[in-house]
Formats: C-alpha cells, structure tokens, sequence
C-alpha cells in the first residue's frame, strides 16, 4: 500500500477564532513495504499528520492518496480505510477497557468477519508475538497488569486485525530495553512480510536502527526527508543542533574535539564500533 | 535514613499467587539522588507508589520521613512531604491556567490564599518556568509540561521527590530539561528517586536500586552496576552505550584501561589508548 501525500495543510481553530497552522503544504510519497520514521520535537504535527493518514481529520487543503485513491474523496468507502489502516497512538494503555485481555484484543476483530476459534487463534497469535504465555494471561484483567504489559496488549489489539499499513505513535516510550528490542525487531518482521510501517518516535536509536527512510517535521512543516542516514548525516550538519542526534554521532562529536576523526556516515552503534575497530587496530593508521 | 522500608510485600491479584512485589529491603538516606532500574513488570512502580501511600502496605514495615506509611491520620503530611511526578505530562494537569494548576496543591492543603503568588512564583523559578504563570499548559512543550507538574509538587514544599519514568514521553530536550532540574534540585538538599529506562540518566546517581521480578536484585553505586555485565543481563537491562562499547572493542582486542561510564569517560579512555599506542 503506497501512499502519496500532496501539499497537505492543516489548521487547527481557535477558541478566539484565529487558526493554528499544525501542518503546511507537505508533499511527500511512501513506496508501499517501506518502514518510515517520523522525528520532531513535541508539538510539530506529528500526530495531526498521523490523524490526517488514518483518515481521523479531513486536510484544510491538500490531497492524501493511498494507493492512487483519494481517502477524502467523496464516495471513497471508510470502511475500507479503517481495515488498511492500523494506528497506535501514544499511551494505548489507556484506552484498555475490557474485564479480560482476551476480551480486550478481540474487540477490534468483531467487523473482520472472523468467527469463534479463529478469533481465539488471532488473539493468541497477537498477544504471542507481543511476548506473553496466553494461556497465562488471556483472563486476567488488563487493569492488573503493568505499564509496559498493558501497552503490549494495546499493540496486540491493533495488530490482530493485520492492516496493511501500520501506524506508530510513540510505541516504545516507556517500554524496558528488552520490551523495545522486542517490539522494533516485532515491527520489521511485519515489514518485511509486506506491511507498510510509520513510526513516530523521539528514539533516536530506533529511527536509526531501524527505519528505511525519515520524514522531519519541523512547526508544521517538512524540512527534510530521505533515506534514514542520510537525513541523520544532514541533521548533525545543522549548525542550531536543534535535533537529535544518535548516541553515537554523539560519541564522534566529542572524538572529533579530541582530534580523532571518524567517517561522517556514522550514524548506529554498529557504525561506531566498526569504526573504532578500524582505527584502533591499525586499519586506520600509516 | 529518610525510607526505611523491611520484607515489603505487595500483589495486585488477590486470589492468585502473583507478588508484584517480595520481600523488599530498603533504605534511602536524606539528600541521596537514587535510580530505580528495571525492566517492565519488576515493580518499580509498584515499589514507589508504597512511599507515599498510594498503595497500602500489604506486608511488612515502611517509613517514610519519620512517618509510618500504615498511619492514615498522617497520610495527609506524607504525601505533602513526598510529591510525585508521572509519565504522561498531558494528564496531570487540572487547570487550564499554570499558576491556577500549581495553586491545585495548595488549596487542598488549606494554605493561606495570600500565600500563593509567593509559593507559585518561586516553584515556577525553581523549574526555571519565571514568567509562565498566565500560560495553558497546553501551549507548552513536554518538558515545560513536565516542569510545571513538578512545580505544582515544590510549591507543597516536600522532602522526597519522586519521578516516576517522568521523561519516558519527552523528545531528546524535553528530557535534558527535566534531569537537569533534577539535579538542582538534588543539589539543593532534596531527596530525589528516579525511575526511568533511560539507563543513561541513571550514572550521575549517588545509588541505583536494581528490580527484577519484584525483588530488589542488587543496590549499589551506578559504577558498580552498570558495568557489570551478567547482572545487567540478570535484570533484563541493556548497559550504556559506552559499557557496550568498552566490552565490544575488548574482544576486538582492544583494552582500554577501565570501563568508562559516560560518553565524556569513553572518549578520555580512547585518547588514552591512543596515545599509549
């Protein structure tokens, strides 16, 4: 599932009337099976952008195609919006409800046409890839459960219904190392099998690690967008150094003061360390 | 000792079997910044939520601040004396005015209302937040959102502060921002307990507690470990990204000369290496 974005804005009104511009004029285009990373400082537009694709606002100008079909066309069937588009927004935890977690990731597969035991195979493969026994945990209550357990049940929730296009807000916020490695190695399976990914994160070493690409928003608007090293290559470039950048451009940051040079094109700790190898075993010297 | 807390046990299940918490020891000195480290579900949380009795002590023996957390009469001043910072700074606030969300405090503990400005004022300059008070906390970023949280708990004046993964939702600045308040306030004189996944936040410790299952797996300085590879591993945690590097190059063959723990530690100990080479 491509999905092509052209001169997207967006306005937000204002209690006093006067409008808020959330995003302006964004193009951008995200070849179907690509994993694509969002990064920008709270209150950029991320999440309006997020709301825009999964189809949750209309733009105030501009035109979103998902695979050639414009989803604000009129005519255009919702229904089929909601099944290709999964999204997670921030804190799922919250929005748990039901008396059971079986319950709970089941809702979401009542209109998918699925039925008794292949419900509770869905709901079992969901709640497996997301790390837990469900044996163990499918009658517990999802109020019991901890902060990072009760976000692997959210996303459990939102991938049993296998969209064709997921969308992360902020997955990994608050998740243990484990949980995170976990969930990202999770998240590029899917996309491998094909599913179209979205990640909004302000985890520098997962956009790193494991994004193809990178869109940076900036107040609203696109300041870049490319694939992901390049972009974290231009963005350490910048000389405000109003963006983040990786643990281990940081490294080669701090190096460089020190007279000890590494490639610009570090970007992962695999980078950093193959780099360091290099240099201090006489690959770099003479 | 400030926290004094012997075989604290705790489960959410009743019925069930499942401790979230077993046979906790604690002991946190007035003045100490510690961090609580552990993977999703070992209780961290749990643990905390037990100093200001926002959970009830099932088992064994806490004090807080002199006082004895089972001791509802004095429930009031201990949560007055140990304030708490949260996740999400988007729901934590009560007002749509910042200095009317810090006053929130103060009117539930019947402060004289000529007391406020004063008491916003200077909880505002202590998170370096001056000039805020008009402002909706919705037009502020995340670690202004956070800050002014705090500031509505230094406006009660507490001992203890606790953040509870409170820069888990920042961007990069937004948590620079908040650890960096957290350390004046440390400085200060205050009692500062730390939760967070961010391992990183946790060097500058003066003690990091480590949690696993519910229990307390190891108490130490961060030095000791951070860098100790098997507990860490014990724990389900990922070391700092200079431990990782310090083990990685050594089976490289190359022996810097002791583990560093911070990027600063890291680069002075490559510099070393080189020069010696």
């Amino acid at each position: 599932m491509s999905i092509q974005i052209e001169n997207l804005s967006y306005k937000y009104g204002q209690p006093a009337g006067e409008k808020v511009e959330a995003l302006q004029d964004i193009s951008c285009a995200i070849a179907a099976g690509d994993f694509v990373g969002i990064m920008g400082h709270t209150g950029c537009g991320k999440t309006t952008l997020i709301q825009l694709l999964a189809g949750l606002r209309a733009p105030t100008s501009g035109r979103i195609y998902i695979n050639g079909e414009d989803i604000n066309a009129k005519g255009y069937d919702r229904n089929r919006l909601r099944q290709t588009v999964g999204v997670m927004f921030q804190n799922p935890e919250y929005q748990l409800f039901a008396t059971t977690v079986e319950k709970d990731v089941a809702f979401g597969l009542k209109y998918s046409g699925l039925r008794g035991q292949e419900v509770t195979a869905r709901v079992r493969w969901a709640l497996e890839t997301m790390g837990f026994d469900f044996e163990k945990v499918r009658n517990q209550s999802p109020l019991a459960l901890s902060g990072g357990e009760k976000r692997r049940v959210a996303i459990a929730g939102v991938i049993a219904t296998r969209p064709q296009i997921l969308i992360f807000d902020e997955p990994i916020a608050g998740l243990d190392p484990y949980s995170r490695e976990n969930f990202l190695q999770f998240v590029t399976q899917m996309n491998q099998a094909g599913t179209t990914i979205i990640m909004v994160s302000h985890n520098m070493e997962a956009l790193a690690e494991y994004t193809q690409h990178l869109l940076v928003l900036e107040k609203g608007r696109l300041i870049d967008a490319g694939p992901t090293r390049e972009v974290f290559i231009r963005l350490k470039q910048r000389k405000d150094g109003a963006f983040g950048q990786t643990a281990a451009q940081k490294i080669v940051t701090l190096l460089a003061e020190r007279e000890l040079k590494l490639p610009p094109a570090v970007v992962t700790y695999g980078d950093l360390l193959a780099a360091l190898k290099h240099e201090l075993t006489g690959g770099g010297r003479g | 000792m400030l926290v004094t807390g012997k075989n604290i046990s705790f489960t959410y299940d009743f019925g069930g079997a499942a401790f979230a918490l077993q046979d906790v020891d604690i002991t946190i000195a007035q003045g100490e910044f510690v961090a609580i480290l552990g993977c999703n579900g070992s209780g961290k949380s749990t643990l905390v939520k037990h100093f200001n009795a926002l959970l009830q002590l099932q088992q064994g023996a806490l004090k807080v601040a002199q006082i004895d957390v089972g001791n509802t009469e004095e429930i009031w001043l201990l949560r007055r004396l140990c304030g708490m910072v949260f996740q999400n700074p988007d729901n934590q606030f009560v007002s749509s005015v910042v200095e009317e969300d810090i006053a929130f405090g103060l009117e539930n503990y019947e402060v004289p209302r000529g007391e406020f400005p004063a008491r916003v004022r200077s909880a505002l300059a202590l998170v370096e937040m001056d000039g805020y008070e008009k402002r909706a906390p919705n037009s502020l970023s995340g670690g202004q959102k956070q800050r002014v949280a705090l500031a509505g708990v230094l406006a009660l004046e507490p001992e203890i502060i606790i953040f509870d993964e409170a820069t888990a939702m920042l961007d990069p600045s937004g948590r620079q921002e908040v650890v960096k308040i957290m350390h004046k306030l440390h400085k200060t004189g205050k009692t500062i307990i730390a939760i967070t996944h961010y391992v990183e936040e946790t060097v500058a410790a003066d003690k990091i507690i480590l949690m696993h299952q519910g229990r307390v797996l190891a108490c130490g300085h961060p030095r000791a470990i951070l860098t100790d590879l098997d507990l860490m591993k014990k724990a389900e945690l990922i070391p700092p990204l200079p431990v990782r590097l310090y083990y990685d190059l050594q089976q490289a063959g190359v022996n810097l000369s002791n583990c560093p723990l911070t990027n600063e530690e890291f680069v002075e100990a490559i510099c070393q290496f080189r020069s010696k080479t």
